[in-house]
């Protein structure tokens, strides 16, 4: 009865939106045959095809890569798809991709893409866990999808392994929680917070986070500088740092007074590192973190 | 008793006392403590962090009322603010070039990139309306151009470097947050030097409220008058924005509601509004502080003044009885060699060819994936084409829906300001879309089409029922819509500069980068433009004998309050449909009325399909440049439209001798 | 002359206004204090007061532009309030004090907007439609500039052109508030004489508000004179040229003079 009424009024809205809705029904799974023009609309995505030895053929913000990813490094003829968020649709098609790899921030290219490929959405940040090990899970879906599941489980136990050396590094800083920014402008900047990857990757090594606040689920609270005091004394490092800000803080004689300022010094600024990225990206920041840590103890 | 503005004035400062008093009580004392006494965070963040602060919000909130009081009466229109003319704008574009290109200039310290940011937009806005004598509409005009052009460059680098410019977010929502007395000392300098030049003013400007005529007469040089009054309103805001960023809402706002409170005279009214500036972005700042105490979510002043202000403004305007709008600024007479243009459909084809031209090579014209310029190729119509003509198609579509829209609105107000972006039907379009995306958490096309229709439906509603008893006045549906529009910047400003990445989603959506057309949706919306032109056609006549005002009109017996009703309907069911498609930004609907007007076409049946069609073909071809010409960057195609619109009605403008 | 003025009530009773103790207020304050009157057909009628004394309150009452704060207003027999828009623009036509300025349009365009309560939104544009605009534009001596933009003309030639679109309009009543404001004299005798014919010839109901007290003795036929948001006179323009009347209306002695082509003489302040 209730599918006849519906059939009965037809609305045009409801019409329309089944038309729209089409290209998700018929969007097909995995294809049977093992994928191999693969496109990824994310770099963490991207960072996990290239540690399992598969290089995607076309990224999205491709050029941009050494900026804000730089580990592992990215083969110079991947295409650039554009930005992730509204990647040019037409070079895609021209490419005839066999799988694009979305999440959920990209997800809005779906309807049109799966006119063209399978998609196969796999996100890492979204709500409810925490990134890394949402992370893990993408390596092994993509090791299945690649036919690539040995190389999966094999780079998940090396980094397992990696982790627990790390913590053994991380052992004599247990004591001074960590302050991690990255800085907008001479008054703003984010403080990575619980639940990012950030904060996973200092929990592995056994360190706390001078940030005790909780930020939304990518990660990073956006705070005034002054808001720094509730952090008391702890050892910080920024992963960006406009070149001008460093000028003007150094000035400011509240950020002069903050406990880790006044007792540390300026702070140290550490490499490219991914802020949202996949397994390699946490692997790096647990050694960036503690090549900062160990400098800046000698 | 104080009546009026004075009223509004009192309880306004007695509420930021009484709350300032509550908020500070419990941290003063620190200040009695003994400096040497060891090493007191809390005593330093009161002494740098939340006294400056509030200094910081009367002395921008002063600023920017005094700033927009000072438009609204140079400029006669009381929909003018600081953000008309570009200052915003420009300073956005300088500091987003300045940080992607020569982070080095940085080293002057980043106001002084914003000042010079706001600054250029300025010259240029007085450079592009010297030769009209500095007409009230030359200014508006060139200040929206120059302002949307500079908007849509800024975006657009955003869109394309977002990690780079997150800080751009923070600043386009007007954090107040201070480490220093530094940036305080440095704008109340600033501010001061320009308090004897404005008082020096303000009695010439009050002569203005006689009309100009009257105002020459009476010995005063207009044009130069006005051009001092803005420049100083310019020099205001930009100070503000260079020292904190955009907070947008106080300068339309605090001159408003001072007009609402009763306030006649200009020397009254500018003093009030500076005072109702101060203190509402300090009663706001001040809940803000209080509320960054109880959440850890980052709250930006200006945005949230908006986000407060805005329903205000909404709740009082149905109990306004006094006539918002000043006397008319009327349009300089056509040259003549727009005559040749005025009769007959021949520029409706000419438009209309135009446009098969252009859509033709929007669909033939592309890059190959090495970036080469070609000629779609054979082999790829089956693979790129059903990719690219629902995209084609649908700005066609679009452009035709907000040309008409736009002219139909700007015919209904009569204000040459009049967009159906500003009308407030985009923005409830686009608030739905934000809550689907936030509520949802993984959008889809269907979803965000379904209720960006539901959020105009809804919005549309809203505006006219809160018009009702006045009878559908154009000019407080635009205030309303103004109002909406202002709340949903403010939203989109709190979840952007708290960094939030779905705000770039939205951002994404909303400059119609995210531009994804279905060929089904395509269909449909090709359709709803031939019911919408049609239906506008039959109401022609309305249009024509609106231009002779509401009084003849009526004289005419022409149903004021249903065609008022109808046409608005129509402009709102255009806008609906057009919005999901394109986003909400793209400005069409305002220049594609604009560039008819200017090419002085007139009769209401030549210039509504004129419009429409310039309409389409500015949309088609910012999509096809969108698509092209950054190749493998799409480029957003509603901020492209504005960049291809812009600089032709620029061009148009400056062939008008005065 | 006498057999013109004689005949007030040959139209009140079909196409007359009768109002019945219609009062205006704005905030409290009184604009016009309750009156009653009837207003006829084939006469001009002459609203004649000091500034402020409530004559453009008047006419656009009459013309339905403002509604009365109490009282009732009726036109043709039926209340004013009754009548659908475009029935009551046939019927009366109206021209404010200060019209629209900015108008891109051509005066013929204009005027032919006249004949909008005629064919309606939808309705074709007819040759007899055309015939009466060239007619409005004929009679209005405004042919000439037909095709010019209104915000190109001089104040003088826009008010004819306003005027013809009146004409055009075909109403069997006009209402118009200082219509001569803006022209020069022969103008205004040309524009005065044409008002006065569309009355008597075509037995139009005509109410004019004019300033001009002698332009009121030389044209009008019957005046109603306010003072203070009262109605003090109303009567014929002979008995209306007397010191009496005019002092009671301005408030100042005049004295009048016999004229040749005035019968009722023109009026000069001691």
């Amino acid at each position: 009865m209730q599918r006849n009424g519906h059939a009965v009024l037809p609305h045009r809205r409801a019409v329309l939106g089944g038309l729209l809705a089409a290209p998700f029904v018929m969007r097909s799974g995995p294809a049977l045959a093992r994928p191999s023009r693969i496109a990824s609309l994310d770099y963490a995505l991207a960072q996990h095809m290239l540690v399992l030895g598969s290089p995607p053929m076309a990224l999205a913000d491709a050029h941009e890569w050494d900026k804000w990813v730089a580990e592992p490094p990215l083969p110079a003829d991947i295409i650039d798809l554009g930005t992730s968020l509204s990647p040019n649709i037409e070079l895609l098609a021209a490419l005839r991709p066999d799988l694009v790899l979305t999440t959920d921030f990209v997800g809005m290219a779906e309807p049109q893409i799966s006119r063209m490929a399978p998609v196969e959405r796999l996100t890492i940040y979204s709500d409810g866990g925490t990134p890394l090990p949402k992370a893990f899970e993408t390596v092994r879906r993509l090791g299945t999808i690649l036919g690539l599941e040995e190389r999966a489980e094999a780079y998940l136990a090396e980094t397992e392994s990696f982790f627990a050396a790390c913590a053994e590094r991380a052992r004599p800083f247990r004591e001074k929680p960590i302050l991690l920014l990255s800085f907008l402008d001479p008054r703003h900047a984010r403080v990575y917070a619980r639940p990012g990857m950030q904060q996973d990757v200092l929990d592995r090594l056994g360190l706390q986070n001078a940030w005790t606040g909780e930020g939304f689920y990518w990660g990073f609270a956006t705070v005034g500088l002054e808001e720094l005091a509730k952090a008391g004394d702890a050892v910080a490092m920024a992963d960006y740092m406009p070149p001008d800000i460093k000028a003007t803080l150094e000035q400011s004689p509240l950020w002069l007074s903050l406990p880790f300022r006044r007792n540390r010094g300026p702070i140290p600024v550490l490499p490219t590192v991914a802020a949202f990225g996949g397994v390699p990206a946490a692997r790096r920041w647990a050694t960036l973190i503690l090549d900062a840590l160990e400098r800046q103890a000698a | 008793m104080p009546r009026g503005a004075g009223r509004l004035v009192l309880v306004m400062g007695l509420l930021a006392l009484a709350l300032g008093a509550y908020f500070l009580a419990p941290r003063l004392p620190l200040l009695m403590q003994p400096p040497t006494e060891g090493y007191d965070p809390a005593r330093m963040v009161l002494v740098y962090a939340t006294l400056p602060r509030l200094v910081m919000a009367v002395l921008c909130g002063a600023a920017l009322g005094a700033s927009g009081a000072l438009l609204q009466q140079a400029l006669r229109n009381p929909l003018a603010s600081p953000t008309t003319l570009g200052i915003d704008a420009g300073a956005r574009l300088a500091l987003g070039a300045v940080t992607l290109f020569y982070p080095a200039l940085f080293g002057w310290g980043r106001d002084v990139v914003a000042l010079a940011g706001s600054g250029v937009a300025a010259a240029l806005v007085f450079g592009l309306s010297r030769r009209q004598d500095f007409s009230p509409v030359a200014l508006i005009l060139s200040g929206l151009l120059v302002s949307l052009y500079c908007g849509a460059l800024a975006a657009a680098l955003t869109l394309v470097e977002s990690r780079y410019l997150a800080s751009l977010f923070v600043w386009g929502s007007g954090s107040l947050s201070q480490q220093s007395w530094t940036p305080t000392f440095d704008l109340a300098i600033r501010l001061a030097v320009l308090v004897v030049p404005i008082a020096l003013l303000a009695r010439p400007l009050s002569l203005l409220d006689l009309g100009e005529d009257a105002a020459r007469g009476l010995g005063l040089n207009v044009a130069y008058l006005r051009l001092g009054a803005v420049a100083l309103a310019v020099l205001l805001a930009a100070f503000t924005a260079s020292s904190v960023g955009v907070i947008g809402f106080v300068g339309l706002v605090a001159p408003i509601l001072v007009r609402l409170a009763g306030a006649r005279s200009f020397g009254r009214s500018l003093a009030a509004a500076t005072a109702v500036g101060a203190l509402l972005l300090l009663l706001t700042d001040l809940l803000v502080q209080m509320a960054a105490g109880l959440s850890a979510d980052f709250l930006p002043t200006g945005a949230v003044t908006a986000l407060l202000g805005s329903p205000i403004l909404l709740w009082l305007l149905p109990r306004v009885t006094v006539r918002l709008r000043k006397e008319a600024a009327a349009m300089p007479a056509m040259r003549s060699y727009a005559l040749a243009m005025r009769r007959g459909v021949l520029p409706v084809f000419i438009i209309g060819a135009l446009l098969i031209v252009l859509t033709l090579i929007a669909l033939a014209v592309e890059r190959a994936p090495n970036a080469e310029w070609q000629l779609l190729s054979a082999a790829d119509v089956s693979h790129i084409l059903p990719f690219r003509w629902p995209r084609v198609l649908a700005a066609v579509g679009a452009g035709l829906l907000l040309g008409s829209a736009g002219f139909l609105l700007q015919r209904l107000t009569g204000n040459e300001m009049a967009s159906p972006e500003i009308l407030g039907v985009s923005s409830g379009a686009t608030f739905a879309m934000a809550v689907a995306l936030f509520v949802s958490g993984v959008p889809s096309l269907a979803t965000v089409t379904a209720s960006a229709a539901l959020g105009a439906a809804l919005v549309l509603g809203l505006i006219l029922f809160l018009s009702r008893r006045s009878g559908f006045q154009p000019e407080r549906m635009l205030l309303a819509g103004i109002a909406l529009s202002a709340l949903l910047d403010a939203v989109i400003g709190v979840l952007s500069a708290a960094g939030d990445p779905r705000a770039l989603q939205l951002l994404s959506w909303l400059t119609g980068a995210g531009f994804a057309a279905e060929p089904m949706s395509t269909l449909v919306s090709l359709a709803l433009v031939a019911l919408g032109i049609i239906a506008a056609l039959c109401l022609v006549r309305w249009l024509d004998i609106f231009q002779l005002g509401a009084v003849t009109a009526q004289e005419l017996g022409v149903p004021l309050g249903l065609a008022r009703v109808l046409l608005l309907a129509l402009v709102a069911g255009t806008t609906a449909v057009a919005t999901p498609l394109v986003g909400p930004l793209t400005f069409v609907g305002f220049i594609a009325p604009n560039l008819v007007r200017l090419l002085g076409l007139r009769h209401s049946g030549t210039a509504l399909l004129s419009s429409a069609l310039t309409g389409a073909a500015i949309l088609v071809t910012a999509d096809w440049v969108a698509r092209t010409v950054a190749f493998p960057f799409q480029l957003p195609t509603g901020l492209v439209a504005s960049l291809v619109g812009a600089p032709l009605l620029l061009w148009l403008l400056q062939r008008r001798p005065a | 002359m006498t057999a013109q003025a004689a005949t007030p009530d040959r139209a009140s009773a079909e196409k007359g206004f009768v109002l019945e103790d219609v009062r205006f207020a704005v905030d409290g304050a009184t604009i016009l204090h309750p009156l009653s009157a009837r207003i006829g057909g084939g006469q001009v009628l002459g609203l004649v007061g000091a500034n402020g004394s409530g004559k453009s309150t008047l006419l656009r009452i009459l013309a339905r532009q403002t509604a009365p704060s109490s009282g009732r207003v009726s036109f043709g027999g039926r209340a004013l309030a009754d009548w659908g828009a475009r029935d009551l623009a046939r019927e009366i036509a109206y021209l404010p004090q200060y019209p629209q300025t900015g108008i891109g349009l051509t005066a013929r365009e204009v005027v032919a907007l006249g004949r909008y309560p005629w064919h309606g939104p939808f309705g074709r544009f007819t040759a007899n439609d055309a015939a009466r605009t060239d007619e409005a534009l004929r009679v209005t001596e405004t042919t000439d500039f037909a095709d010019r933009t209104l915000d190109t003309l001089s104040g003088g030639e826009r008010q004819r052109v306003w005027l013809a679109m009146l004409v055009a309009q075909d109403a069997g009543c006009l209402l118009l508030d200082e219509p001569t404001s803006a022209l020069d004299i022969s103008h205004q005798i040309e524009v005065l004489s044409l008002i006065r014919r569309l009355a008597h010839e075509s037995g139009r109901c005509i109410v004019i508000v004019l300033h001009d007290v002698n332009m009121a003795s030389r044209f009008c036929d019957r005046v109603m004179g306010l003072r203070g948001g009262r109605l003090v006179v109303s009567e014929g323009i002979h008995d209306f040229m007397t010191p009496q009347s005019l002092r009671t209306v301005y408030g100042l002695d005049m004295q009048i003079l016999p004229h040749a082509t005035h019968p009722a003489g023109v009026a000069i302040p001691n």
